[in-house]
């Protein structure tokens, strides 16, 4: 059960501008820099206020939606202002591209300048455990379970996943690195997952063969084959509903699927609105109209945030009009999940993150390097030769194996 | 991972790797959603010393509502309610922004033991004390600090506390009540518990002690 908080704690390994040493300085602040204030990841659809300040359209749509300022600055702002930031998108996809093989390069050539500088029995410990586990940062999987003869000088980039949870993880860490997995430069490198080992899709989070993992993501998700760990599913009307929408059935005599480069959807007053004029207006964009009128407002509200944010994107990084439904639903399902019993699978997520939680709370995560240069270490001088942040990351590895024992 | 829980796994290892700060923040139960935060109090302020924890309710919406926070330990503070531990701040309320985090609403709080703001009072007796007379308010405050927070012993009503009668003497001084007053009233013959309730809400400290006659007080008494 600890070790299985371990695996969580890996797994939702969330990547964030730390995960670059504070030297060489710029990079740390280049990934902070194409981050949205509001979620933290990479810009999704970035969008630019009247004061200049960039968010993900979705993100800030959300935020005007309570209070019209600027989130940051608190300048009066409203969702007219938002202008597409195609600078900002083109940035953050190359980005994407580059960022887990500059993270590797920073981490090699850290171990490279540190090396030299430890004493000699510091240096035999540090060969075995201190690369691993950065190494495990940089490829973006667990290589302390590949176990190298302890003081051979093994090369780190030798070691090769072999477990599905490594290859998950491997996908998982780059949750917002989509384009990595089908046209990453990195794809050559040997952190990549055998072919029938289980990966995490990015897009819909369901578990698919690695073979087929960019077939699935081009199909636009479809439910991977069978396998044990299927969850049941809930088969409310609800449910049936939604499932008849997706399936592309739509409403009897109701116009053509909306193409994904259509024009926004301009904002309702639903207050004027009558039940019929409410359901029509749901159902001209294939969505269910069941739950109450209530309901509807807020389906309708949120379709068509998701839908203008989306529209916010270049056309190639746009969703399929059913993904954006799927996102629909899944944020109904969260919403009424509290109140409603789709409590199985709630609780199971829950627990799980509870011990992903517990490892983070109790332990400093591994992955943080802390903020140190390398030469800041006087070269050939043994008393600095340990610096208290190479020792640190030791015992917190120490650490991690006695929980898994336990 | 939904962005609400990515979103929260961020902020727990900013707060992990800010050695500075000296802001922590732990599970309670088995939601990610639930935490408690603690800070020590301000140096130079009446908690200074003391270790004050905070209840961290994340909702459904974060970070598009505001945290929803409450002290756990007693805090002696005009924005901080004595009993509950409610906190008014603005930040937690209409001046909530989605940039703000775990961490910066922990900070603003520890700044809010720097600065009450008696004009927008969670705890009105509170906040009465306070302007009425600083010095007695922050004997108060220090002495919560010390029983509630650990913090080092107050001057005055810390001597009280090794006395025989120390748990008598620290009702009074929780309070903020000088126990001669106490026993003046307690001497016509009303109850300890009584008299300490009614002069508290009386405000009968520092200068106001003047302005309250005998008579009003003891009115207050027979009512109650
Ligand atoms: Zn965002
Ligand atoms: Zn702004
Ligand atoms: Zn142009």
């Amino acid at each position: 059960m600890l070790a299985d908080s371990l695996t969580q704690l890996l797994l939702s390994d969330v990547p964030d501008p730390t995960d670059f040493p504070k030297s060489p300085p710029g990079l740390r602040e280049l990934d902070s820099s194409l981050r949205c204030n509001i979620c933290g990841d990479l810009f999704d659809g970035p969008v630019t206020l009247a004061c200049g300040h960039c968010f993900c359209s979705l993100c800030v749509r959300n935020a005007l939606a309570e209070k019209a300022e600027c989130p940051i600055c608190r300048k009066q702002a409203s969702e007219t202002q938002l202008r597409v930031n195609l600078a900002i998108e083109t940035c953050v996809a190359a980005w994407k591209l580059a960022r887990t093989h500059i993270l590797r390069l920073t981490k090699e050539e850290e171990e490279r300048l540190t090396r030299p500088k430890r004493k000699a029995s510091d240096f035999e410990r540090i060969v075995i455990e201190s690369p691993m586990k950065k190494r495990k940062r940089a490829g973006g999987y667990d290589e302390r379970n590949s176990s190298p003869t302890p003081g051979s000088s093994k090369s780190p980039s030798k070691i090769r996943p072999k477990s599905p949870v490594k290859a998950k993880r491997v996908v998982s860490q780059q949750d917002d690195d989509v384009i990595e997995i089908s046209s990453s430069p990195v794809s050559n490198a040997p952190d990549i997952p055998s072919a029938a080992d289980l990966v995490t899709c990015p897009v819909c989070e369901k578990e698919v063969p690695f073979a087929l993992i960019n077939k699935h993501i081009d199909q636009r998700c479809p439910p991977p084959p069978p396998s044990d760990n299927d969850a049941s599913t809930s088969k409310d009307a609800q449910q049936t509903a939604w499932s008849k929408l997706m399936a592309g059935g739509g409403g009897k005599g109701r116009p053509k699927e909306r193409g994904i480069d259509e024009e926004p959807i301009p904002k309702a007053s639903y207050h004027t609105l009558k039940d019929k004029q409410l359901r029509e207006l749901l159902l001209d964009h294939h969505l269910p109209v069941s739950g109450d009128r209530s309901t509807w407002i807020t389906r309708h509200q949120r379709w068509v945030m998701l839908w203008n944010a989306n529209l916010d994107k270049s056309p190639n990084l746009r969703k399929s009009a059913n993904d954006l439904r799927s996102e629909l639903k899944k944020w109904e399902a969260e919403k009424t999940g509290k109140k409603k019993t789709v409590v199985d699978d709630v609780a199971g997520y829950e627990k799980r993150n509870k011990a992903h939680f517990q490892a983070l709370t109790e332990a400093a995560r591994p992955r943080k390097v802390p903020d140190k240069s390398p030469s800041a270490v006087a070269p050939g001088s043994p008393d600095v030769a340990s610096p208290l942040a190479t020792p640190r990351d030791i015992i917190l590895v120490d650490e991690v194996e006695e929980v898994q024992i336990g | 991972m939904d962005a609400r829980l990515r979103r929260v796994n961020k902020e727990i290892a900013d707060c992990k790797n800010d050695k500075t700060s000296k802001i922590t923040l732990e599970l309670v139960d088995e939601s990610p959603f639930h935490l408690k935060g603690a800070f020590p109090g301000p140096e130079g302020t009446p908690y200074e010393g003391g270790h004050f924890e905070v209840d961290i309710r994340i909702p459904d919406s974060y970070p598009f509502q505001p945290l929803k926070m409450k002290f756990i330990t007693k805090v002696y503070h005009p924005n901080i309610s004595s009993a509950s531990g409610a906190i008014c701040l603005d930040i937690l309320k209409d001046a909530w922004s989605p940039v703000l985090t775990l961490k910066s609403t922990l900070i603003s709080l520890q700044s809010l033991l720097c600065s009450p703001e008696p004009n927008d009072p969670q705890d009105a007796e509170v906040a009465k004390h306070y302007m009425t007379s600083r010095s007695s308010f922050e004997e108060t405050a220090r002495y919560w600090t010390h029983i509630y927070a650990g913090g080092p012993e107050a001057k005055a009503a810390g001597k009280a506390r090794d006395t025989p009668v120390g748990a008598v003497r620290d009702e009074i001084a929780i309070a903020g009540l000088e126990k001669a007053h106490v026993d003046q009233f307690e001497a016509l013959g009303f109850e300890r518990t009584k008299v300490i309730d009614v002069l508290r809400r009386l405000n009968y400290r520092g200068a106001n002690v003047a302005k309250i006659t005998e008579d009003r007080v003891v009115e207050e008494l027979l009512k109650s």
